[in-house]
């Protein structure tokens, strides 16, 4: 079992809170969804979680690992989880290949083994022939599997995704979540997905947790969520599809 | 081969100094500008925001008042702290790096920090989220991106020691090191056609030294613009600062106290300096105003206070003032002939100093000759040298304003247009208006050096014809340190007063004027 548990996680950022204290829970294998407007503080929550930026209060658990808890501040290095970025963050002097080998590499695994895994797992996304290319060669969509490939190569306990979408026009964004989303089924992997757009959540997550102004909102399935939304906020922002 | 009373061993002597001064400047000014740009801009180095805007400062202060200050800590004699140097104290090859180092740091700093600035953060970030650690990912991922920036402040740094005449005048002439800058000073010293001869060949000779690395030099921009949209982030994301950790106290004493005793130290040096009443004598006890005084009451510091002020003042004014029309005409009419005379300008302003002087000296003689044919004279020491700093400093100007047109909507200008400006109204009452900000700070970053300037200075100048700097030089070369120290106190500290209050702007801003 190998839970992410965030306990009284706050986030100051001088005088003001970005983040009031909360309590999240991810389980293993679950698909959690992160959903608010901008600048609701969901992806700070993402940071402090990936190890990028450092909690005010609070603590975060992975299974029975502290990995930021009083006088505990593991490195984002050291805390294994994959990460996709809104800007995929490919590097633009690596080919295909080597983006998705850097993890792997950096773990001192030897070359054969590199090589296989890497090919496992851009067959997955579908982006084994292009292993070859630099990012400048690839479309968008491309650039946005192989950062996809280069979060799930080194098999995280965690998946951590920060709005992997928000550039890619309307048609792709479609395929990118059924994609998505049997990746999470086929692999089994655990899940944390940040986004503004409910139809991400709500076609993707096995659980969507809704932030406003730094505050949980309304926790539960989509179907609860659905069914029952939270009067106020929840209401309102979800009235706008 | 070069002239009379010059062997060809000494030329080469000159050039290898030259060359491996502006070497050693170069890597070291790399190395620590580097290191710096990356703990201000991605560690959580203590005071990391205000030392970002401060480690600019150096670029503003010319290097050869921080000679001086120097002399008076590392004099063999009574150098403050001659401890600390070998025996020849802070003169020679050593000195002489350890100063220009100071200044040129900036170069690679300045061309780093933007670079750090621009480049989306998730790159880095997304290295560490593979398990590398913070120096995995700058080998890995920064430094492979952001060597353009960087080999070109290096290169940027190797021309201004090149180029630079008063430290290695201070520092390498008293112990008879010559580069190819001090060398022609003391061919045209010389007097005579002979040593003005002598000092064109050389001054070619530099001339081609600093055309080979402005190649480089562009080359490298050209790269950088060209990758640019690869590694540039779409949003605006501020990075997650990397903890340094049980190294931020070390990194935060050891960075703070490299500022104070690049910057601080001479300060306070040339302070105590100017009120001991003898040179070596730095008792609290002894202290005099004695020495500010003679300085100020100095007919000569009279006479180039005048000089200095008017020329830095009205040439300041009117390249401002060209730069201005000419950005307009090539950004906002598309004119190409601005286009071309402001491309133009960077030729001069990438030439060092020296030979500027030197080839406006050959001009001036021929123009005395022509003018003593029609029975007029004409010989201004001051005028030349407002011309030599107008074709030197024209170009930062005209660079930052055209930048600054740039960046302003059109449809500011078509409004007004509209509503029936003619152009001189729509320079008067939209864009200088608009344009105010950029047109102050060009005008202090093109007035301050101009103040201080000794390099073309010290070959132009002549019978009333004193500046600052050539007052400085010769207080310097008589070996009146006291005198010299106070002078020097009094503008450094306008000089870094200056700096301070520029450190703000963003080193973008800083760079586009260059």
């Amino acid at each position: 079992m190998s839970d992410l548990r965030l306990k009284g996680v706050a986030k100051r950022f001088g005088e003001k809170d970005v983040l009031a204290p909360m309590d999240v829970v991810v389980t293993d294998g679950s698909f959690v969804s992160l959903l608010g407007p901008s600048g609701c503080g969901k992806t700070t929550l993402l940071r402090l979680i990936a190890g990028l930026e450092t909690p005010s209060a609070g603590e975060i658990v992975l299974g029975e690992t502290v990995l930021y808890g009083p006088g505990v501040n593991i490195p984002p290095e050291k805390r294994r989880f994959g990460m996709v970025f809104q800007s995929y963050a490919v590097w633009p002097h690596m080919t295909v290949f080597e983006n998705v080998e850097y993890p792997l590499k950096v773990r001192g695994m030897d070359r054969k083994r590199r090589a296989q895994g890497v090919m496992k797992t851009l067959d997955l996304v579908h982006m084994d022939e292009l292993a070859g290319r630099y990012p400048h060669q690839l479309s968008g969509g491309q650039q946005q599997r192989t950062a996809l490939a280069r979060g799930l190569v080194m098999e995280p306990p965690v998946l951590l995704l920060d709005e992997p979408l928000s550039n890619l026009d309307a048609r792709l964004r479609a395929e990118m979540r059924r994609e998505i989303r049997d990746l999470h089924r086929a692999l089994g992997i655990t899940i944390l997905y940040v986004t503004h757009d409910q139809r991400e959540a709500f076609e993707m997550a096995t659980k969507i947790v809704i932030i406003n102004e730094g505050r949980i909102e309304q926790e539960g399935t989509p179907v609860e969520i659905q069914n029952d939304p939270a009067p106020g906020f929840v209401r309102e922002f979800l009235s706008h599809a | 081969m070069f002239a009379d009373g010059i062997s060809n061993a000494a030329v080469i002597d000159a050039l290898l100094r030259s060359l491996s001064l502006s070497l050693a400047v170069a890597f070291i000014s790399g190395a620590a500008g580097c290191l710096v740009a990356w703990l201000v801009t991605r560690s959580d180095i203590g005071g990391g925001r205000a030392l970002s805007g401060l480690f600019s400062m150096p670029y503003a202060i010319p290097a050869y008042l921080l000679g001086m200050a120097w002399i008076v800590l590392g004099n063999p004699a009574v150098g403050a702290i001659k401890e600390i140097f070998p025996e020849s104290g802070v003169y020679g090859f050593h000195g002489m790096v350890l100063v220009e180092s100071t200044v040129a740091f900036a170069f690679p700093y300045l061309e780093l920090k933007a670079g750090f600035e621009r480049m989306d953060p998730s790159l880095e970030e997304a290295a560490r989220m593979s398990g590398a650690r913070p120096w995995r990912v700058f080998r890995d991922v920064s430094f492979p991106l952001l060597w353009p920036p960087m080999v070109n402040g290096m290169c940027l740094s190797f021309l201004y020691t090149l180029s630079s005449f008063g430290v290695p005048a201070m520092l390498g002439m008293p112990v008879r090191q010559f580069v190819l800058t001090t060398l022609i000073y003391s061919q045209f010293k010389l007097g005579g056609m002979a040593g003005i001869a002598a000092g064109l060949r050389l001054s070619l000779l530099l001339l081609f030294m600093a055309m080979l690395v402005l190649v480089l030099s562009n080359r490298l921009v050209a790269l950088q613009r060209r990758r640019g949209g690869a590694i540039t982030g779409s949003r605006v994301s501020r990075p997650g600062l990397v903890r340094l950790g049980r190294g931020r106290v070390p990194f935060t004493a050891v960075t703070w106290t490299v500022f104070a005793a690049a910057v601080a130290l001479p300060w306070g040096a040339l302070a105590f300096s100017a009120m001991a009443p003898v040179a070596g004598d730095y008792a609290p006890s002894a202290w005099t105003m004695r020495n500010l005084e003679y300085v100020l009451n100095l007919p000569e510091f009279r006479e180039a206070l005048v000089n200095s002020l008017a020329l830095s003042i009205s040439v300041a004014t009117f390249v401002v003032g060209a730069g201005f029309l000419l950005a307009f005409a090539a950004v906002r009419r598309g004119s190409r002939a601005a286009g071309w005379i402001i491309e133009a300008m960077g030729v001069p302003f990438s030439t060092p100093g020296t030979v500027i002087a030197i080839l406006l000296i050959f001009v001036s003689t021929w123009a005395a000759a022509a003018m003593g044919r029609f029975g007029l004279s004409f010989d201004s020491p001051v005028f030349w040298m407002g011309f030599a700093y107008a074709l030197k400093y024209s170009a930062v100007s005209a660079r930052m304003l055209a930048a600054a047109y740039r960046q302003v909507h059109p449809s500011l200008e078509e409004a007004a247009v509209v509503s029936g400006a003619t152009t001189f109204i729509l320079l008067r009452t939209i864009w200088f208006p608009l344009l105010s900000r950029t047109v102050i700070a060009a005008w202090f970053l093109t007035a301050l050096p101009m103040f201080t300037e000794l390099t073309m200075s010290v070959l132009l100048t002549g019978p009333g014809g004193a500046t600052m700097g050539t007052v400085l030089f010769q207080l310097q070369e008589y070996a009146d340190q006291p005198s010299a120290a106070a002078l020097a106190w009094i503008l450094l500290s306008a000089a870094l007063l200056g700096a301070f209050f520029m450190r703000g702007r963003k080193a973008e801003e800083i760079l586009e004027g260059r």
